[in-house]
């Protein structure tokens, strides 16, 4: 089990009218997540015993979850929904939905699309926060490796199937090379190997089933919001009726976009105000088979009057290229009309979210006079401020058109 | 340093708590700089005064060696550089193909994680009670490569035949300038001769093994460019690994559900499915490919039908994955049996978790 790096401030929760989250019981495998209605009415008994995962505070119920890999059995079955979520005609054949990207009839002729998930996949972590109003839905935030690697596998539909783009099925003239951030690299081996495997292919005929996908999982995940109200437990926002259009993590149920962000970055940096919930989850990393490296993680820290969350994913491509893409909330839940508001230029329980997405090539490092030894963009922590200051350099590029760089959510 | 420091980190202040007056490193502030390229000979082969010095240590001051390193007390430079030597003059008389009897217990990646290494021993029976096959990836990622390797080439120069040490991909000067064994090595010492020293053995270090003529072992998997294994024998293994043929492919290599062999997704390395192990079982007459390179849950993982196994020996990988480790023991007949164990406990390891405050991240 990765070590815990959350932090509750038991002791001072009354004083500031927050109480705790204690874990389901029989939580052995780690996998039941604390279901928060529940969660409220957790048995004083189990308090002993089962540990404190979260805190109820200001209507916002806010957990967080370490989790180990995905043994053999769960990456299985994520690797399965992953392959369906990237290829959905491949087996939906009974889909006559006559808007989906492709014909079922050319998806039966051409081979799958196939996916692996990245090795170390922390399958269980998750941070989610869920705000519920007496009279009205429950809204409930969430980051989980699995939600940003199914957005990360329907970019997939969208781009070229095979290395070789000249033999590119004609069915599929529309592939493109990118698709929401998603895209697909080569190492800087590459080249020579392209010069040298039709070589080979002479004794050695390859696989129809050929992996060809984005094996640094840039996702562009921004976190999840799920919507249900009381009386019914149906999701309100997206009804999934029709296989290839479920709109992957309800992200068009996103609120408006801002012309500026409104998170209040000044009164975040004022360290009068105790943190009562701090914890950093790693949700996925992978070494990229020792071509550079891939974290994915989220950070969230609990004050007495708001919460904030910063999710980092970080990808290394060795002598090709560094990218960093940053996904930041805040909320404010505490009096209405109080000096926060109006200086912060905030309203009441709604989520402001910044997304701001950094690259550069290996060659736009050495024009900008940036460190092009890989060492140096090494995401570990005895270079974690070294790496900070230098992901603060990189030039900032366009976000795709569903991802508004500032946005907000008021929630009912 | 980051808010995320905690746990068996060795900082500065911890090092000095295992330091004592011989393993106290010296800083070598006038250490001659890295030669821009450094061929194998050039810098082992300049210690010939050295040679002659090392064949007057005794197994004795091999042993007590051995004991240090066993505590987690890295030797100093020169002793680095004569067990070395003296490593050098064993591992350039083993073949490619490395033959090995049973009973013998095949390990997978450590990537220094020493204190799992240890555990590994207890878990396993210590050395030379036991003959040892190591896959390779012994550095890198982990906090004590420097340590861990250390200690391999010791037991394999006082126990040479009771221990194997194949290469793998890690096992490269590129590989550890980005991976970490290149700054351990240049944080322990002071100066990167160390690393020097390593990485030249590194180019020694045999290719595979074969048990008994019937499990081939190797780091990766199989190449396109290799049908026998008479053509894994004739590569000239002493170089640093090179960026594609057969040598590469045997350390980089992937196992994978598929037909036939397929390129990996990355542009470079391949992928090979059930039919080409079973052909290269038939064509060489082996039971089983016994092979490491990737991270599993369960400590190990058999494919195609048992005819490939991937064995992996770093618990808790990167101090954070949650995996269990394993060992396969191959008892005289070549019976198998798979011992799995945990990361040792924080106890083992001599420096408490340390929690971080909680920060103001923005």
């Amino acid at each position: 089990m990765p070590p815990s790096r959350r932090r509750i401030l038991t002791e001072s929760l009354s004083t500031f009218g927050a109480t705790p989250i204690y874990s389901p019981t029989n939580d052995a495998n780690g996998t039941a997540h604390a279901n928060l209605s529940q969660s409220k009415h957790a048995a004083p008994e189990s308090a002993e015993t089962s540990p404190i995962i979260g805190i109820s505070i200001g209507g916002w119920n806010i957990i967080t979850q370490n989790s180990t890999i995905g043994d053999e059995g769960g990456m299985e079955r994520l690797t399965a929904l992953l392959e369906d979520v990237a290829d959905p005609a491949y087996h939906a054949y009974d889909d006559h939905d006559n808007t989906s990207i492709e014909s079922n009839v050319n998806a039966a002729k051409r081979s799958r699309r196939r996916l692996c998930p990245p090795e170390i996949t922390f399958l269980h972590a998750r941070i989610s926060l869920e705000y519920s109003s007496l009279a009205s839905a429950t809204t409930e935030i969430r980051f989980t490796a699995q939600e940003a690697l199914m957005e990360w596998a329907e970019a997939h539909r969208y781009l070229d199937r095979s290395f070789d783009s000249n033999n590119k099925d004609a069915t599929r003239r529309l592939d493109k090379k990118e698709y929401r951030g998603v895209t697909i690299l080569q190492t800087v081996d590459a080249k020579k190997w392209s010069e040298r495997s039709p070589q080979i292919e002479h004794n050695h005929e390859r696989s129809h089933a050929e992996f060809y996908y984005d094996w640094t999982f840039a996702t562009p995940y921004a976190g999840s919001i799920h919507t249900s109200s009381p009386c019914n437990h149906h999701s309100k926002s997206t009804p999934p009726t029709k296989k290839s259009n479920v709109c992957i993590n309800h992200r068009n149920a996103w609120g408006r976009p801002l012309p500026y962000s409104r998170i209040p970055f000044h009164l975040l940096q004022d360290t009068s105000q105790p943190i009562l919930l701090y914890d950093d989850i790693s949700l996925l990393e992978d070494d990229l088979h020792d071509n550079g490296d891939v974290t994915l993680n989220v950070k969230v820290r609990v004050m007495p009057q708001c919460w904030y969350i910063l999710q980092r994913l970080f990808v290394r491509v060795d002598h090709v290229c560094v990218k960093c893409r940053e996904v930041r909330m805040f909320c404010f839940f505490g009096e209405e009309g109080s000096s926060v508001m109006e200086e912060g230029d905030v309203e009441v329980n709604t989520v402001y979210r910044d997304v701001v997405w950094r690259e550069a090539s290996w060659d736009d490092l050495l024009m900008m006079g940036l460190p092009v030894d890989p060492a140096k963009w090494r995401d570990d922590r005895e270079n974690a401020g070294m790496l900070a200051s230098l992901i603060g350099r990189l030039p900032n590029v366009e976000l795709p058109d569903d991802l508004p760089r500032y946005s907000c959510i008021r929630l009912a | 340093m980051s808010s995320s420091s905690f746990e068996d980190e060795p900082s500065v202040a911890s090092t000095s708590q295992t330091s004592d007056a011989t393993t106290t490193p010296t800083l070598h502030s006038s250490a001659p700089p890295l030669p821009a390229v450094t061929t194998s000979s050039s810098n082992v082969g300049s210690g010939d005064a050295m040679a002659a010095s090392s064949s007057s240590s005794s197994s004795s001051s091999l042993d007590s060696q051995i004991e240090r390193l066993k505590r987690c007390e890295y030797l100093k430079e020169n002793e680095v550089k004569n067990l070395c030597l003296r490593a050098r003059e064993i591992l350039v008389d083993e073949g490619n193909v490395q033959r090995v009897d049973a009973p013998v217990t095949i390990c997978g990646d450590i990537h220094g994680q020493f204190y799992d290494l240890v555990e590994l021993f207890k878990v396993g029976g210590e050395c030379p009670d036991k003959n040892y096959l190591f896959l390779g990836d012994f550095v890198d990622r982990g906090y004590y490569s420097v340590e861990t390797f250390l200690l391999l080439l010791a037991l394999k120069v006082r126990y040479p035949d009771r221990i194997t040490l194949i290469r793998g991909n890690h096992e490269s000067r590129q590989i550890t300038q980005v991976y970490g064994f290149y700054d351990e090595c240049l944080r322990k010492y002071g100066s990167v001769n160390v690393w020097r020293y390593c990485t030249e053995i590194f180019d020694y270090l045999s290719l595979s093994a074969i048990i008994e003529d019937k499990i081939f072992t190797v780091h990766g998997g199989l190449s396109p460019s290799i049908n026998t294994l008479d053509q894994i024998r004739v590569i000239d293994r002493k170089q640093e690994v090179p960026h594609d043929g057969a040598m590469c492919d045997l350390m980089w290599s992937d196992p994978e559900e598929i037909d036939g062999w397929g390129l990996s997704p990355r542009g470079a390395g391949y992928l090979f499915g059930g039919d080409v192990v079973a052909m290269f079982n038939e064509r060489n007459d082996l039971d089983l490919i016994a092979r490491a390179h990737q991270l599993v849950m369960e400590g190990y993982r058999s494919m195609f039908n048992d005819a490939l196994v991937t064995v992996w020996s770093a618990p808790n990988y990167c101090y954070r994955c949650g995996n269990v480790a394993s060992i396969l023991e191959l008892d005289e007949n070549l019976g198998k049996s798979f011992k799995i164990f945990d990361a040792a406990p924080n106890e083992a390891r001599g420096v408490p978790v340390k929690n971080p405050p909680p920060d103001y991240f923005l």
